[in-house]
């Protein structure tokens, strides 16, 4: 059975896991079973950031293995000044851009494709509003047109669009995670919606002919 | 304020975080440039997309667990590796002949009856049942053991293992054989016991080497080495340093004077081997 990460919702409060403190703790002393068990406490949250940037179920899941890998090859590095999710972040980022950049061809799966999981193909599903149908309708297709357009930004931008608007991260925790100061996340944001404004502008020009 | 600077102002606009001067400034500009003002119509229209954007529901893979996991096991390994390239080295050199030693317990197991003929001539005694015991054969072992119920037993040697499971009132009868040159370390585990026992079976060659430093599992491949002896070790950490000598003629002495002071016990068992235990 797949885990289902629903929307607005923190994958990483659980109450069944230690603090990350403690857990990275034991992990940097030695033990393993510490960091399997930050792992499995984390990587759902880690799958929806990484599934959000590649939009592509095989591909997030390497981004994810990668990033724990390097995580806990660095993790005597890891000194606690931010929290850990921040330079889980960060290490996803960089396993995802290191990808992309090893892999420029790779084909992107249309958003129109279903969901593939292992219990087989899923449809896509929207959260519930209360919209009328028709409302509905215009806002599934303004978003299908959204998602496209976020899907199509260079890689950095996207990941900052990801950041901010799906994961809700504030201005601080990305420049946290992204090792930036805040002034250059805000610029270099603001740049990502300048261009993802000019795509969709692109994109309605095309529908229209 | 040209529009390019106005653009790299919309953001901060937009959420209301400009300076009061500032924000003067862009609002004249957007009064003053039609052009512009429409950009920042679609730039609105743009965030209020992204603020009310239901990002897709994320179905996480149910093998996603076991592909990470699988993927820090690789690493792990690879990084252990060259932390003990000696361990490597025996294991590369014991190639087949490795595999061939722990099949052993497969192709030569005497299962017999409980009560029955022995099979072998030099079955050891148990002292209670679901007692594993080891026997010295010359610089070799022999593992015995009889379950009172159905039992799985690991046998390993580097990163070969064997699985058999022995029924109750069988007995495992199985020589843990070393056709290599130098020391190798043979794992035993029974399936749902805490620990197993850790067995170092010397080589066919003897070695002359007198001094070294190293792990304690180091020590006692080259202890076995020296004086042709197994050792078996039952308790106790073998990643702790330990620098030896082995000039003293009895093993046991060198043995103590290398890890008596770290905690450990070092006994002549009677089944012949040299037991190590840290209690």
């Amino acid at each position: 059975m797949g885990q289902i990460v629903e929307e607005g919702s923190n994958p990483t409060m659980n109450d069944r896991f230690p603090d990350d403190e403690i857990l990275i703790e034991r992990a940097q002393k030695g033990d393993e079973s510490a960091f399997d068990t930050l792992v499995r406490k984390h990587e759902a949250r880690a799958y929806q950031y990484a599934y959000r940037l590649t939009r592509n179920a095989e591909e997030a899941a390497d981004v994810v293995s990668e990033a724990f890998v390097r995580a806990f090859n660095a993790l005597q590095n890891f000194k606690g000044q931010s929290a850990f999710t921040t330079w889980l972040y960060r290490i996803l980022t960089n396993c995802f851009l290191d990808v992309r950049k090893r892999d420029r061809n790779r084909p992107t799966v249309p958003l129109e494709s279903p969901f593939r999981t292992d219990e087989g193909e899923l449809e896509r599903q929207v959260a519930d509003t209360a919209d009328t149908p028709h409302e509905e309708a215009e806002r599934s297709e303004r978003e299908r047109r959204i998602e496209a357009a976020v899907a199509t930004l260079p890689e950095y931008q996207r990941a900052m669009i990801v950041m901010y608007h799906g994961e809700m991260m504030s201005y601080e925790d990305i420049a946290a995670a992204l090792d930036l100061p805040i002034g250059t996340v805000k610029s270099r944001l603001n740049r990502a919606r300048l261009s993802l404004r000019e795509i969709l502008k692109k994109n309605e020009e095309l529908f229209r002919l | 304020m040209n529009q390019d600077k106005a653009r790299d102002f919309f953001s901060a606009y937009y959420e209301g975080n400009l300076d009061a001067g500032l924000r003067q400034t862009v609002e004249q500009k957007l009064r003053t440039d039609a052009a512009l003002q429409a950009e920042y119509r679609a730039f609105e229209e743009t965030m209020e997309d992204l603020g009310t954007l239901k990002f897709d529901r994320v179905v996480v893979p149910a093998s996603l667990s076991e592909k990470i996991a699988n993927r820090l096991r690789e690493d792990r390994l690879k990084r252990q590796e060259p932390a003990s390239r000696g361990v490597r080295i025996w294991v590369r050199s014991l190639g087949f002949a490795a595999l061939a030693a722990v099949a052993v317990i497969g192709a030569v197991m005497s299962m017999r009856s409980s009560g029955g003929a022995s099979v072998a001539g030099t079955v050891p005694q148990f002292n209670a049942p679901d007692q594993m015991s080891f026997l010295m054969r010359g610089t070799q072992v022999e593992l015995s053991y009889k379950p009172s119920s159905a039992r799985v037993i690991d046998v390993a040697v580097g990163p070969s293992m064997q699985r058999q499971t022995v029924q109750a009132g069988q007995k495992l009868l199985s020589p843990l054989v070393n056709p290599n040159a130098h020391a190798v370390v043979f794992n035993v585990q029974i399936e749902g016991e805490k620990s197993g026992s850790t067995l170092f079976v010397p080589g066919t060659e003897k070695s002359d080497t007198l001094t070294g430093q190293g792990k304690v599992s180091d020590f006692l491949l080259a202890f076995a080495d020296h004086y042709r002896l197994p050792v078996l070790v039952s308790s106790g950490d073998l990643n702790k340093p330990v620098t030896w000598d082995f000039g003293a003629d009895e093993p046991l002495d060198a043995a103590k004077a290398a890890l008596g002071d770290m905690g450990f016990v070092i006994e002549q068992k009677i089944d012949g081997l040299v037991g190590v235990s840290d209690h």
